[in-house]
């Protein structure tokens, strides 16, 4: 499945979601979809999966629009953080109506993922827990086996050791039948190493990606004297500075061995810190 | 599309259940209060009307209204397309009106003959076409047809609240409202009810229903490009 944006544009009014954004993305990865609150993610996420239109610009999936498109919506399944399903169901009568839109729907698979999370079938959706309702939104999700799968923040009210559950499940999962998933989160810390690509929006644009070991590679935190640094980030693209008691740190574009060579101590970037700096408008030039 | 149209028709069924069940135990309760009432104080004095598919015509309103804001997003987030959701609601409601009416004139029946058996004469079941229905079918069908007409173009009007919400729907609301006032004052709704009343045949509900396919044709329109929730 290759997923083709190009200059994605939606407004609401005067405001813009979405402000021009273009990228392609076409493996079977999991990808982070990260940002800030109002970025303008879950607004992309549901242009993907045809629930709104968009305002400018075009997104294709394998070349069609999915807007509207049965073709690309039912290879589409998008878990939002809440309110994915009707109250009104029991969990067994909204995994009957999932089979019928999701071609490759895994109905095993869901059952055992309702035993793993201690759900009933006969539980109606409006009785479950926040927690419990993510957990049912993340077997649908998984259960689809969409090629495009979005989870978009899933496991709100999860506890530490549903969510660590989840991840092995997602991995798991995932290494059976491989598909692209596009996964935002705001506890990035915890779900980092999952990803193998990291998309970045702010206030809707699109201002990172990357692969995740590239971006290891390419980025780092030095630290060393004031003047080490200084001279070892001239001409460098820095996202970060501070400085203490005349010792420095900067969070640099630039390879660690590098860094290593000029006696600088080097440790890798946090995702979560990279995503805090690209989107807090705090790198050099704008400081 | 075929798939879809089965899932959407299982979900609005499922989802329906209660809701229709609630009505008729609360209705079937009432008829069942009121001819103990009925039969507790008989007497040729007194006379006790139930026009009985009123509450069901309310009702079936009500649930036209409800299901644009309800169904609809839901479906769209589940997958299925606008086209698939336009045809099955109709499909739906087409079935829903045809129940419904199957259930509430066989009630019907079973109260006459009830009536009758225990000799209850201060009771009385009047339906409001009751006039023009040759026989039992042919109110069935009445029935049907009015109570499509009244779920589709609720619903018509219930998607016009969820597309462009309380300022799209209460504009409409209002200019309705001017107009039925200026209707009003000048004679024109009393002068049309008379002239209805008296051209009253079973070809009023052949007419009726094309207004009901024309009004459900034209929420095509608002549904074409609806999204999940905020307005577009």
């Amino acid at each position: 499945m290759k997923i083709e944006v190009n200059q994605l544009v939606k407004a609401y009014g005067e405001k813009r979601a979405l402000d021009g954004i273009s990228f392609a993305i076409s493996e079977p990865k999991i990808y982070g979809l990260l940002g800030r609150n109002g970025a303008g993610k879950t607004t992309f996420m549901e242009i993907l999966a045809g629930q709104v239109p968009e305002t400018g610009g075009s997104i294709l999936v394998e070349g069609k629009k999915p807007f509207d498109n049965q073709a690309v919506i039912s290879n589409v399944c998008l878990i939002k953080e809440g309110g994915n399903f009707k109250a009104e169901l029991k969990i067994k009568q909204l995994l009957k109506v999932c089979s019928f839109f999701y071609p490759k729907w895994d109905q095993q698979l869901a059952e055992e993922l309702i035993q793993t999370f201690s759900l009933s079938l006969n539980a109606k959706v409006k009785t479950l827990s926040k927690g419990m309702e993510s957990a049912l939104g993340i077997t649908v999700g998984l259960a689809s086996k969409a090629p495009i799968t979005v989870f978009d923040e899933p496991y709100i009210g999860m506890d530490a050791a549903a969510r660590k559950s989840f991840y092995e499940i997602l991995l798991k999962e995932y290494d059976k039948a491989p598909r692209m998933i596009i996964f935002s989160t705001h506890l990035i810390d915890e779900a980092a190493l999952l990803f193998e690509e990291v998309l970045i929006f702010d206030q809707g644009k699109l201002v990172m990606q990357e692969e995740t070991d590239r971006l290891r590679e390419e980025t780092c935190s030095v630290t060393g004297t004031v003047q080490q640094v200084e001279a070892f980030t001239a001409g460098k693209k820095v996202l970060m500075k501070k400085q203490l008691a005349g010792m420095m740190t900067a969070y640099v574009y630039a390879n660690e061995r590098e860094a290593d060579a000029c006696g600088l101590q080097v440790e890798g970037i946090p995702i979560q810190e990279l995503m805090i700096y690209l989107t807090g408008h705090k790198t050099e030039e704008a400081l | 599309m075929g798939k879809q149209v089965r899932g959407l028709l299982y979900l609005f069924a499922t989802d329906s259940r209660r809701s229709i069940i609630t009505f008729w135990i609360i209705f079937l309760s009432t008829m069942a209060l009121s001819l103990f009432a009925a039969a507790l104080f008989n007497s040729p004095n007194m006379r006790m009307f139930f026009w009985l598919p009123m509450p069901l015509y309310i009702y079936c309103g009500v649930f036209g209204f409800i299901m644009a804001k309800q169904a609809i997003p839901f479906s769209i987030k589940i997958g299925a397309t606008r086209k698939s959701i336009f045809t099955t609601v109709i499909l739906f409601f087409a079935g829903l009106a045809v129940l419904e009416s199957l259930l509430i004139n066989c009630v019907d029946i079973l109260i006459g003959n009830l009536v009758s058996a225990v000799k209850l004469t201060s009771f009385h079941v009047m339906h409001p076409f009751e006039q023009i229905g040759p026989n039992w079918l042919s109110t069935v069908l009445i029935d049907s047809v009015v109570l499509f007409f009244l779920l589709t173009s609720l619903f018509a009007f219930g998607l016009l609240f969820y597309r462009y919400g309380l300022i799209g729907g209460g504009s409409l609301s209002g200019l309705v409202l001017v107009f039925l006032i200026i209707a009003g004052g000048k004679g024109w709704i009393t002068d049309f009810g008379s002239f209805v009343y008296r051209t009253l045949s079973l070809t009023t509900f052949l007419y009726l229903f094309g207004i009901a396919i024309i009004v459900y044709g034209l929420s095509w329109l608002l549904l074409r490009r609806a999204a999940i929730s905020k307005p577009v």
